[in-house]
């Protein structure tokens, strides 16, 4: 019901750019007939009639939903109505109705304002058709008395001026005390009127103000429609008239003249509006030269096509490349897109199968997350998407050949951005590119625009961020090879990434990503198995990851730096496969959680307690027992009792504990 | 008594009603029907109406006038003289003889009018 009423403000607001463009165009028009000003009512009710539209380049409608239909159920409800200067100015209002970010028990108050409007606007319409209903009836009840004066014409003393009333069979009804000739224009009139069917067309005017009756420009444009319609059928009946009797004409017209209401519900009356103007146009009626005519249909033609269709979508078509041998499941788009609109629109475009297809939000603050939905060939995809947040689009999609495959998914209602992550690399130091000039007793320095109260200083040994009198080790190693800066999550703030050796004796290389907006750190190491180490690319100048056979130089894997799935991984690395598993915290100790997991999952049915190094948690919130975690890891557990998993690649809360949470802080 | 007030549409009933009478309510709707465009309410409408003002009278589905045609146009021209004329009858006649070219005939007839009014006859 209240989509209803939505759709049909929308529809009023798109016609009202029609109705400004008729006014508009009926002071171009003065020269021209008469019936085209009627005709281009006509366009502004088919507008107002037909609920489907299709899409034209031509189309100077600027938006043709305005207030989005599920505006009430958005958490940033915005419209769209297609004019900057508009949305600049109501888009901060409506957001001001937006309740306080996570707060989930208050509604959006335009759940309770909307129903509000639509039960108003139930009432306008229902009291304008009440309205209509009484003076139709009492209008009938006047004239039942009327006597025929011949064929559809008919006398009676209850009639001041001359009218049409019927829909099927309309009569003509005049006042007893008229003489011949007057009598003789006034039927001519009344008579061109049926002949017009002006009968159906304002009844049907009158329809649609009762519907559109909160838009005012709809009353305007009803006023307008009733005068173009007398003036149209005046026009036509003196072109078969003579000078002198066109001044018979005018007299009758003065004649009948009466001061009637200007929104009387249905009768056409010959005297109804505008008698000075009806005078002036019948006194200067030419007839109208060809070209003026063909000009005016022309004029019809391009409001139609200019209004009658609602503004083509932006359509953009993007890449995406799919490498050689690539195992992964989802592979994305380099361009991010954003909507205001709360829903994206997706089709698959050349090269691309029927496969899944996703939004993947770059920034890690949106708060909805996004699953794939089966994409067939011409039909599209709907996501709802938060507004102001960048997504990537993903397939899902396998290359087992040996080279690139490039395939296009179509999408609409999106800004596009390419992102620009090269620029976002700053490099501190690299001693592993020359390790000669590394400074064993000396340190480095070094602030961010970011991080204003903060230096971080590097040692060989230690990584420190110093504030003020107070500096906090942020990690160690033997050495720090090299630093970096880039902001991997998308929250604007850069982490710190590292190569270092660890250990004694058996020394191996890992990296280190300390995330130092949210004190957290991600470790890349396989002790003994592998080595890792950290380089910014000198083509692309992105950050990779090469991964060797342990204490050796041979190459297994490369890949670049990226953060996904909330935690730090290595594009094409094989392992990037992970499996993912829930389950819930029985026992914290020694930097392990022990957990069993859910009723359901496979890993149960290979051990019901599962020892987990606490590694790349997920910083908020944090785990407590009781919780149930989400671990993503490589798919391998070693058979010990209480089971063991190695890698652990991210870990977050799915689902707080909700009776034993204080029981645990307080242990 | 009062002379019932007759409207312009009511008046084009009664001279049907006159011209048939005595005549069942259901003849005059059809007679309605065919001559003024009335529906059959509302004949059986402006026969109550009439009934009520003392116009006509309706005996089991029969009507009879109890105005007859002249009476209620005498008090017609009565009531045009009043409204447009001050009352003045010679005012009347001389407007009404300025434009309606009278015959021979039809002079004598008036004349033979007046001089029986002249005479103290009721007519």
């Amino acid at each position: 019901m209240n989509e209803l009423f939505l759709k049909i403000i929308n529809m009023s607001i798109s016609a009202s750019w029609l109705i400004l463009a008729v006014l508009i165009l009926r002071l171009v028009l003065k020269k021209a007939p008469k019936w085209v000003n009627v005709l281009l009512w006509g366009i502004v009710a088919v507008r107002l009639i037909c609920p489907l539209s299709f899409e034209s380049a031509l189309s100077l409608i600027p938006s043709s939903e305005t207030i989005p239909l599920d505006i009430e159920m958005a958490a940033k409800p915005t419209i769209d109505s297609g004019v900057p200067a508009i949305n600049s100015v109501v888009n901060p209002v409506l957001s001001s109705f937006a309740p306080p970010q996570h707060v989930l028990t208050s509604a959006n108050p335009l759940q309770i304002w909307i129903p509000i409007l639509n039960i108003i606007w139930l009432i306008g319409v229902g009291a304008l058709l009440l309205y209509t209903a009484v003076s139709y009836w009492r209008l009938c009840r006047k004239v039942d008395t009327a006597v025929r004066y011949k064929g559809n014409i008919f006398q009676s003393e209850n009639v001041s001026s001359p009218f049409v009333l019927g829909i099927i069979k309309p009569r003509i009804y005049l006042p007893f005390n008229m003489n011949g000739q007057d009598l003789e224009h006034v039927v001519a009139h009344e008579q061109a009127h049926i002949r017009r069917k002006d009968h159906w067309w304002k009844p049907l005017g009158f329809l649609l103000l009762t519907i559109h009756w909160f838009n005012p420009l709809m009353w305007l444009a009803y006023v307008l429609l009733c005068r173009d319609i007398e003036l149209a059928c005046d026009e036509k009946v003196i072109k078969e008239l003579g000078n002198e009797q066109r001044a018979d004409y005018m007299q009758a017209l003065v004649a009948c003249s009466v001061n009637r209401r200007m929104i009387a519900a249905c009768p056409l009356a010959f005297g109804e509006v505008g008698v000075k103007e009806r005078v002036k146009s019948v006194m200067n009626y030419k007839k109208p030269a060809f070209w003026v005519i063909i000009i005016a249909v022309i004029i019809c033609v391009g409001v139609a096509a200019c209004f009658l269709t609602n503004p083509k979508q932006d359509r953009y078509t993007l890449r995406i490349v799919v490498p050689a041998g690539s195992q992964e499941e989802f592979v994305y788009t380099e361009e991010e897109v954003s909507t205001v609109r709360n829903s994206i629109k997706i089709w698959s475009g050349d090269g691309l199968g029927d496969t899944e297809v996703l939004l993947f939000p770059v920034n890690k603050t949106a708060e909805t997350g996004y699953t794939a939905t089966y994409l067939t060939h011409g039909m599209s995809v709907e996501f709802d998407a938060e507004n102001d947040t960048w997504f990537k689009i993903g397939v899902n999609m396998q290359n087992p050949t040996n080279e690139d495959i490039i395939v296009y998914v179509e999408v609409e209602n999106v800004e596009v951005r390419i992102v620009d992550e090269i620029n976002s690399v700053i490099e501190w130091f690299d001693y592993l590119e020359t390790p000669d000039e590394m400074k064993w007793d000396g340190s480095l320095e070094i602030s961010l625009t970011e991080f204003p109260d903060v230096t971080f200083r590097w040692t060989y040994g230690e990584m420190l961020a110093v504030k003020g009198s107070k500096s906090t080790s942020l990690y160690t190693g033997m050495p720090i090879w090299n630093a970096y800066f880039c902001d991997l999550t998308g929250d604007g703030l850069p982490e710190l990434c590292s190569s270092i050796s660890w250990g004694s004796g058996m020394i191996d290389n890992r990296v280190i990503i300390y995330d130092y907006a949210n004190g957290v750190s991600y470790e890349l190491s396989d002790r003994g198995y592998f080595d890792f180490t950290l380089r910014q690319d000198h083509q692309d100048g992105r950050l990779y990851v090469d991964k060797t056979k342990y204490h050796t130089d041979e190459l297994v894997e490369t890949g670049r730096l990226v953060f996904k799935n909330h935690c730090i991984q290595i594009e094409g690395f094989s392992n990037e496969a992970h499996q993912v598993f829930q389950a819930e915290i029985l026992e914290i100790h020694d930097g392990n959680y022990l957990v069993k997991p859910v009723e359901g999952s496979w890993e149960l049915s290979s051990a019901d307690r599962i020892e987990v190094p606490i590694r790349n948690v997920h910083p908020s919130p944090e785990p407590e027992i009781g919780d149930v975690i989400e671990i993503e890891y490589a798919g391998e557990i070693l058979e010990t009792y209480p089971a063991q998993i190695a890698d652990v690649y991210g870990i977050k809360v799915i689902e707080k504990n909700k009776g034993f949470t204080h029981l645990a802080n307080d242990d | 008594m009062d002379f019932p007030k007759i409207h312009e549409s009511e008046y084009r009933f009664c001279l049907i009603m006159w011209e048939h009478e005595p005549v069942t309510a259901v003849e005059l709707v059809k007679l309605c029907q065919d001559q003024l465009g009335w529906k059959r309410t509302t004949t059986y409408t402006v026969i109550k109406r009439l009934g009520e003002r003392g116009v006509l009278k309706n005996d089991n589905g029969t009507v009879t006038s109890l105005v007859s045609k002249d009476e209620a146009q005498a008090c017609e021209i009565d009531e045009l003289v009043e409204k447009k004329f001050e009352g003045s009858l010679p005012a009347f006649i001389a407007a009404f003889t300025k434009h309606q070219a009278m015959s021979e005939d039809e002079l004598d007839e008036v004349q033979r009018m007046i001089d029986r009014i002249r005479k103290g006859g009721s007519q």
